[in-house]
């Protein structure tokens, strides 16, 4: 068993430091896709988290009984059928965020974070850790979508959560045209890469200071 | 060898494992969700029928759609057609299968269509963020969207125009003759000029008639009605449902309903065409209720040859009818109209031996409800008591039988 500190360090690694849009600019089609207003983030986002959970679940737990000749082809219908599995459930349950994720909330499917976690961790990890994985990395994911999307949603359009928060014709609509998505996420990974690098050249200072 | 069957083994061992553990996975999420998703889309449905027509009060299913679309709705304010929603798919979008519903005015106009469902990358260029199309041109990168809506549209506007329309209109026009029917039947008619004669129901009782009539008589061309008519044949109104005339708003209201107004210099034949086709109506519904008194006689009086009228002068006796085999009388036939029913007036015919005894009495017109506590299927009288609850009826038809009775002196 892995203390408690372990798992708290993994999750800030899933929001910050490995985060899988920002640092590891996996799964950008979704991103730059259903980002243009929080709450399609949010839904987008924890659709998301469900499904790295649950396949990471089930992945760590047939690891032993899937030959890696067809590894890909298990985790892809693992994927797929629990992508499905929520795609029903959020059509019974939350119908009008179906309606509005559209054709996005199949493409979760091939998001290569699934894929690239099921690959790297759960094959390879006990239940416990890759469900966690899973979940560490979704807050990651739904991190990223939510920060893209609320500087989308307040300066395209004015609002947050739908709720109007600048006044109506200000807004710059060019964020909330596809291009805007890109302008956006480069700004983002810009910002990110920043605050890494000082801190990384914090830390090396520190470092020689302990040593010298 | 052996190694080599057991590498495949456990390669499709795993991959069966795993598909079966997914399927049934999804089969539990599947059932537990399948009725809440159904509801869902319906009352999306709903919801949209009203954004296409706010004014709508009701709406219907139109009973048999015609192929290559799922459901035709009809939405009304009160009487009156506000339009068309139709439901179907196609796949000719580029991600394959689009579901709409596409709301038309009753002329076939495109109001807007809604996607319901697809999986199109590019559809925003087309409909609002809604989901709503209101016929956005081509976008260059998303033609294939673009033929799928466009080929929805078309298909839609070919449904309506293709029965459904014309059938709505009958509908909604017998409905607006006798607001009070549930249902109505169809018989042919070999009748010169009658297209059919639509028998109109509440439930079992016989409200009246609408008669679809075509004659050649207007300014131009074939003039087709669909008159109104009350049980025993009185004419209501009419309303012309195609005429290539050109002055028949001398005669028609909005609507295209007869307003009753005399014949108008220049017009002339517009005004032949539809009193013609109301006569040709009304003559349709008394051959209809002659041929019902023929077959009754019939039933009665299996060995008749002939019968002859005789004239009355007993109160509510419409005919007296003496029924022959060749020269030997074999009874009467009365046909008797009195106003004790529960809903009013109600017309028997009586069949009486020569002695007056009773053979049955056939009810030809009446509204009442519980009639059935005394008829049979013909709905022949054959002596049933007074049921509770449905004593006005019983008198009638007593009161009826006993008319005729004096009218033949016994």
């Amino acid at each position: 068993m892995k203390s408690s500190n372990h798992y708290l360090r993994s999750l800030t690694e899933g929001l910050f430091d490995n985060n899988p849009v920002l640092v590891q600019l996996l799964g950008t089609c979704p991103t730059l896709a259903v980002t243009v207003s929080v709450s399609n983030a949010l839904g987008m986002g924890i659709a998301t988290t469900a499904t790295l959970v649950m396949s990471g679940l089930l992945i760590s737990l047939l690891r032993r009984f899937i030959p890696s000749q067809v590894r890909i082809a298990a985790f892809i219908v693992i994927i797929s059928g629990f992508v499905t599995a929520v795609e029903l459930l959020m059509q019974a349950f939350a119908f009008d965020l179906s309606r509005s994720l559209g054709v996005f909330l199949p493409l979760i499917t091939v998001n290569c974070i699934l894929l690239a976690r099921a690959e790297a961790f759960a094959s390879k990890h006990p239940p416990l850790p890759s469900l966690w994985d899973g979940f560490v990395m979704g807050l990651g994911f739904t991190f990223a979508l939510l920060l893209i999307g609320s500087v989308r949603e307040v300066l395209g359009n004015g609002t947050f959560l739908g709720v109007r928060i600048l006044p109506a014709g200000t807004p710059a609509a060019l964020l909330i045209a596809p291009a805007g998505a890109f302008l956006v996420l480069g700004t983002l990974i810009a910002c990110v890469n920043a605050i890494r690098n000082r801190l990384q050249r914090k830390q090396a200072k520190r470092e020689v200071v302990n040593n010298g | 060898m052996r190694t080599k069957v057991k590498y495949y083994v456990q390669i499709a061992g795993a991959l069966l494992l795993v598909c079966t553990l997914v399927a049934g996975m999804l089969a539990v999420v599947n059932h537990f969700t399948k009725d809440r998703i159904f509801e869902n889309a319906n009352a999306e449905k709903l919801r949209t029928l009203r954004a296409f027509f706010p004014e709508m009060t009701t709406f219907e299913e139109q009973s048999s759609p015609p192929a290559g679309v799922d459901s035709i709705l009809l939405a009304y304010e009160g009487q009156t057609l506000l339009g068309y929603a139709v439901s179907l798919s196609n796949n000719l979008g580029w991600g394959g299968e689009m579901s709409l519903l596409v709301g038309l005015e009753p002329d076939g106009t495109l109001i807007a269509a809604r996607v319901l469902r697809h999986s199109e990358t590019f559809l925003d260029r087309y409909v609002d963020e809604e989901g709503y199309y209101h016929g956005a041109d081509r976008s260059a990168g998303a033609s294939l969207s673009h033929q799928a809506l466009t080929t929805a549209v078309a298909t839609a506007q070919a449904a309506i125009d293709g029965g459904a329309g014309e059938e709505a209109k009958l509908e909604q026009t017998l409905a607006s003759y006798f607001s009070r029917m549930t249902r109505f039947e169809e018989i042919a008619s070999e009748l010169p000029g009658v297209e059919r004669i639509l028998p109109v129901y509440r439930g079992d009782v016989l409200l009246g008639y609408g008669v679809e009539v075509t004659n050649s008589l207007g300014w131009r061309g074939e003039t087709t009605l669909l008159v109104g008519l009350e049980p025993d044949g009185t004419l209501m109104t009419a309303r012309v449902m195609s005429s290539g005339d050109t002055y028949l708003h001398h005669y028609l209201d909005e609507e295209g309903y007869y307003n009753g107004a005399e014949a108008q210099a220049g017009a002339t034949k517009s005004y032949t065409a539809i009193t013609t086709g109301m006569q040709t109506a009304r003559d349709a519904i008394l051959a209809l209720r002659a041929a019902e008194v023929q077959r009754t006689l019939e039933t009665y009086f299996p060995e008749m040859t002939t019968f002859e009228e005789q004239s009355s002068e007993e109160e509510g006796v419409d005919r007296l009818l003496l029924v022959y085999a060749d020269d030997v009388l074999l009874g009467y036939a009365v046909e008797v109209t009195n106003n004790l029913g529960w809903s009013g007036r109600m017309s028997l015919l009586v069949g009486l031996e020569t002695d007056g005894t009773l053979i049955a009495a056939r009810v030809l017109l009446s509204a009442d409800t519980y009639l059935h506590h005394y008829l049979d299927e013909e709905r022949d009288y054959h002596g049933a008591e007074a049921q509770a609850g449905a004593t006005k009826s019983y008198t009638a038809i007593t009161t009826a039988i006993a008319t005729a009775r004096s009218a033949v002196g016994k």
